[in-house]
């Protein structure tokens, strides 16, 4: 037992196996390695990392600050100094800085290199074990024993440890048992879960890895998907939006609701349709094919091929779609005709029954009046008014008239008059279009890092020495993780064949030191 | 790991030789990576240089468009202007300054066109009725009006504001993006910029 102190305890992490980058470097390449191939460097990296995701919360990012002021000037007008220094070094937008995308892409290259400068010399050593070790392991282990005995006693424990899970292995008498070896690579396949996860994260620049659309859609409105290069059509079948009736909820819920000023949605979807463009008809229009219809709510998202369609707005004002108008004679009250403009593609001549004619002359979406002039204040279907041109047998040149809303201008004195007949609105839906094809990566990265902690933390590598040398029995011991465990397995196993128990050397000589 | 008997020679030569290949693949992950790096940040300093909420600015290429005119005659196209100057003007009928530049452009329509420079005006998204109406009303232009019926160049060009006129070079790239009224001292610019 005395001579367990002329041993030095061996640094058993990689199986005393030579790391690649300690020898001899002499090129630069080799020099660049090595240093990458410090785990010292690496916690470094971390380190700044850290710092420097915590800076970029002191004073918020730039995609949070208010639109209105340039972010030059925001951070400086309102954090001072600190707020210059924290802009011009590219706090502002720290995620998308180069410093700290470099700083993510040397720790990238650190984790590389360690797994790789460590992962296979270690493979390697465990692979060809001897089974017979000498002295200078036997006793370098941290746990260990020795007693007389012969071979018999470990003839009669090896199938004790096969019970308990070890795999077997002897030769010349000696025996080594080992367990859960896998357990040694759980750092490894954590170090391919992280590299795959920022790999991920980095392919975002990729073009055509990432797209993100919002559209404004009108009901009854066909739009081209500019995330797709225009190669899809949305169509808007119907918009539907239902709202909390306060009358209707729970007492408790209605003073909220009624606070929160009317209107508080719960629930809009929108039935779509989704086209592909397949070519162009002989007037410039595209051919549209249709591929698949189907619905899109708040978090239930519409999908086809690598996208997804999602439910995120509506506007609050619904828009004037179709207006209908009936042709009257002012003489006898006698209605000729109606007709319905769709003020999205309004016709230029509208024909009706018996030789009549309307003519669409002009249409004002926003109607106003300005030096005199009947024009329009934008494109948008606000306050349409239309000069309308009516040809009749009586008229065959055509009577004008301008018609709007509480507007009516030249039509009274003519014999017939546009005479308004009703509205259909239309709802317009705000769809965002996403699609993100890094996060298979980003899963699959973070279940592997995940399965590496895992494997790493619960499944520690076990392993046996016994040998026999001149009527005395050497017992060595390893583990990488739980100490207990260990020695619980085996003591119960040694004992049992009337063998000592397993001591923990490192804990004697650290008492041993104390004293 | 095969023992076969090599002399010190030999052993060496194919240390040497193992040493290379080590050497060759230590360098090819570490260009690799770092080269994965590179491109990541110049994607993110090319994206820091362009407009956040997708306005195409000068020294963007210019985005392509295929617009019919008004009339529903012909089609025309971005790469049909390459190789030439081409002015790209953004217009609707409610827009005052439009109004009072385009009889202006349509005086220059034959300068421009004898200096190899197009000129197009793309309505936004209005309504053929009220276009053709508008344009009758100045008494016609010269030059093609194209519709962009569903706003999909507008949106993909970014208009904010109108008018607004980009000079896109013979590469197809935008030189300048001028916003407001155009006047003959501003056109003929245009023009010389649109031919460099």
């Amino acid at each position: 037992m005395q001579e367990q102190e002329d041993f030095k305890q061996l640094d058993m992490r990689y199986e005393e196996a030579e790391l690649r980058s300690k020898r001899k470097n002499p090129s630069w390449i080799d020099r660049a390695w090595t240093f990458f191939s410090s785990v010292k460097v690496g916690l470094w990296l971390i380190g700044l990392i850290i710092i420097a995701s915590g800076v970029g919360t002191i004073f918020p990012q730039e995609m949070y600050i208010p639109q209105a002021t340039p972010p030059e000037e925001f951070y400086q007008k309102e954090y001072g100094t600190a707020g210059d220094i924290y802009y011009t070094l590219g706090f502002h937008n720290l995620f998308e800085s180069w410093w700290y995308i470099g700083l993510i892409t040397l720790l990238l290259l650190s984790i590389i290199i360690v797994s790789i400068d460590r992962f296979f010399p270690l493979y390697r050593a465990l692979k060809k074990q001897p089974v017979i070790q000498s002295d200078r392991f036997m006793n370098g282990q941290r746990f260990g024993a020795e007693a007389t005995g012969d071979v018999k006693k470990i003839d009669a424990i090896a199938p004790l440890l096969e019970k308990k899970g070890y795999k077997v292995r002897r030769q010349d008498g000696a025996l080594l048992a080992e367990k859960q070896r896998f357990g040694r690579w759980g750092p490894y396949i954590n170090h391919i879960g992280l590299v795959l996860f920022f790999g991920g994260a980095m392919l975002r620049v990729v073009p055509g890895m990432h797209e993100d659309e919002l559209l404004w859609l009108r009901e009854g409105e066909t739009l081209p998907i500019e995330a797709t290069d225009n190669k899809y059509y949305l169509k808007n079948e119907a918009f539907n939006i239902e709202f909390y009736d306060p009358e209707k909820v729970d007492a408790k819920f209605k003073k909220s609701l009624e606070a929160a000023g009317g209107n508080v949605p719960k629930n809009y979807d929108t039935k779509m349709t989704l086209y592909k463009r397949v070519g162009e008809t002989s007037d410039f229009k595209p051919k549209l094919e249709e591929v698949k219809s189907g619905e899109t709510a708040v978090n239930r998202p519409f999908e086809f091929d690598d996208f997804q369609v999602f439910q995120e707005q509506y506007a609050a004002d619904p828009e004037f779609k179709t207006m209908s108008f009936s042709i009257v004679n002012q003489k006898t009250g006698k209605v000729v005709d109606t007709i319905k403009v769709d003020l999205r593609e309004p016709k230029e001549t509208y024909k009706l029954k018996n030789g009549y004619d309307v003519e669409l002359k002009d249409f004002l979406p926003d109607f106003v009046v300005k030096d005199g002039q009947p024009t329009t204040n934008s494109g948008r279907p606000v306050n349409p008014a239309f000069v309308f041109n009516i040809k009749s047998p009586e008229h065959p040149k055509g009577e004008r008239s301008l018609i709007g809303i509480k507007l009516n201008v030249g039509g009274d004195e003519n014999q017939y008059k546009m005479a308004f007949a009703g509205t259909e609105l239309s709802n317009i839906s705000g769809v965002r279009i996403k699609k993100d094809l890094t996060l298979p990566f980003l899963i699959a990265g973070g279940i592997i890092f995940m399965a590496g902690l895992l494997i790493g933390m619960y499944w520690p590598h076990r392993r046996l020495w016994l040998r026999e040398k001149n009527g005395r029995i050497q017992i060595a011991g390893f583990t990488n993780k739980n100490a207990l465990g260990l020695q619980k397995e085996a003591n119960l196993a040694l004992t049992e064949v009337g063998l000592p128990e397993l001591e923990d050397r490192q804990k004697l000589r650290e008492e041993g030191e104390a004293k | 790991m095969k023992k076969t008997k090599q002399n010190p020679e030999e052993r060496l030569a194919a240390a040497q030789q193992k040493k290379k290949k080590r050497s060759f693949w230590r360098l090819m992950i570490m260009t690799m990576v770092l080269f994965a790096g590179a491109v990541v940040i110049m994607q993110f300093v090319d994206q820091a240089t362009r407009d956040k909420n997708g306005r195409v600015m000068a020294g963007d290429d210019a985005p392509g468009f295929a617009l019919v005119d008004l009339y529903g005659e012909k089609q025309h196209s971005m790469d049909e202007y390459k190789g030439k100057g081409l002015l790209l003007n953004f217009w609707g009928t409610f827009c005052e300054p439009c109004k009072k530049e385009m009889p202006l452009i349509n005086d220059n329509y034959q300068m421009m066109q004898d200096q190899d420079v197009n000129f197009v005006a793309v309505n936004v998204g209005e309504t053929p009725v009220r276009v053709s109406s508008f344009i009758k009303d100045i008494g016609g232009t010269d030059y093609p009006i194209l519709m962009d019926t569903n706003s999909s160049v507008e949106k993909a060009y970014g208009i904010y504001n109108l008018p607004v006129t980009f000079i896109i070079n013979k590469k197809g790239e935008v030189v300048e993006k001028y916003e407001g009224e155009i006047d003959q001292a501003k056109l003929e610019e245009m023009v010389k910029k649109a031919n460099q």
